[in-house]
């Protein structure tokens, strides 16, 4: 009897590992993006098998709707070659010694989760999105309204940072004749 | 249901992939994409220790730590921006300017 929910997840799994070495290991920054969104909906599907439906709205709409279009942004706006720049010889040793020591980590890390105690206890049923809902705006209510006020500042510091100073565009801006 | 193990055992993936990526690129949005990828990492850790024990604070973290990433990225794109308009590169090697 094959389990359909373990293929499942086994085919989604695989895929968010592939798009997250694709962005990882692709040439072009746009070609890393396009990965890193095939990783995020794969997370999304994953986020489902989890029952948590409302996540996986979360992260499609939020992730792939709106940071990656600023992500994409940002690319195109950056638009330069980086290999030009010659980087310190000792830099690009610690990057390949660091690449093996990435995996023992990942290969301790994956045993020390695995084989933890907290999975022996029988699993309990999934919340619902009504708990979600129910916890968000009346148990941490005062997180919820501090996340806001933190975006605002977030939103208002970032234009704050990429505002125009040049002596031309501010003149222009009063209305002088060029 | 799955065995919420597995999602966790992807998370550990997933960051481990993540942290290569910050070791390895030069350009700096692709840094902070590889640091997205580990945030959702952490995001998959939450949503497993939720499902296993049957509590919804973890969903309620995973909604946070979604929301602070929005804002990261923000951010993090407008110091590069500041960044590309001063130094004319987006390299992380290149980028000096405090150290001298």
């Amino acid at each position: 009897m094959v389990d359909f929910e373990a293929v499942i997840f086994v085919i989604v799994s695989g895929a968010a590992i592939v798009g997250a070495l694709g962005c990882v290991f692709s040439a072009r920054v746009a070609h890393s993006l396009l990965w890193l969104m095939f990783t995020f909906f794969s997370v999304a599907a994953a986020f489902l098998m989890a029952s948590a439906e409302m996540l996986a709205a979360i992260q499609i709409l939020v992730y792939l709707g709106s940071v990656m279009l600023v992500v994409q942004f940002g690319v195109m706006l950056t638009r330069r070659r980086i290999q030009d720049v010659e980087s310190l010889p000792t830099l690009n040793a610690i990057s390949a010694v660091s690449g093996i020591g990435v995996f023992a980590f990942i290969l301790v890390l994956l045993r020390g989760m695995m084989e933890h105690s907290m999975w022996d206890d029988a699993s309990s049923t999934a919340p619902t999105t009504i708990a979600f809902a129910d916890a968000i705006f009346n148990d941490w209510t005062m997180a919820t309204i501090i996340l806001g006020s933190l975006l605002a500042m977030a939103m208002i510091g970032a234009s704050y940072l990429v505002r125009d100073e040049r002596l031309v565009n501010l003149l222009w801006d009063m209305g002088a004749e060029e | 249901m799955i065995d919420p193990s597995w999602i966790a055992a992807l998370g550990v993936i997933l960051f481990g992939i993540g942290l290569l990526g910050t070791f390895y690129h030069k350009n700096a949005i692709v840094v902070l994409m590889c640091i997205e990828l580990m945030l959702n990492a952490a995001n998959l850790n939450f949503v497993a220790a939720a499902t296993h024990y049957g509590d919804v604070d973890g969903w309620v973290f995973t909604a946070i730590a979604i929301a602070i990433a929005a804002a990261e990225v923000a951010i993090g794109l407008a110091i590069l921006l500041s960044l590309y308009s001063t130094q004319g590169t987006i390299s992380l090697d290149a980028a000096r300017e405090l150290s001298n």
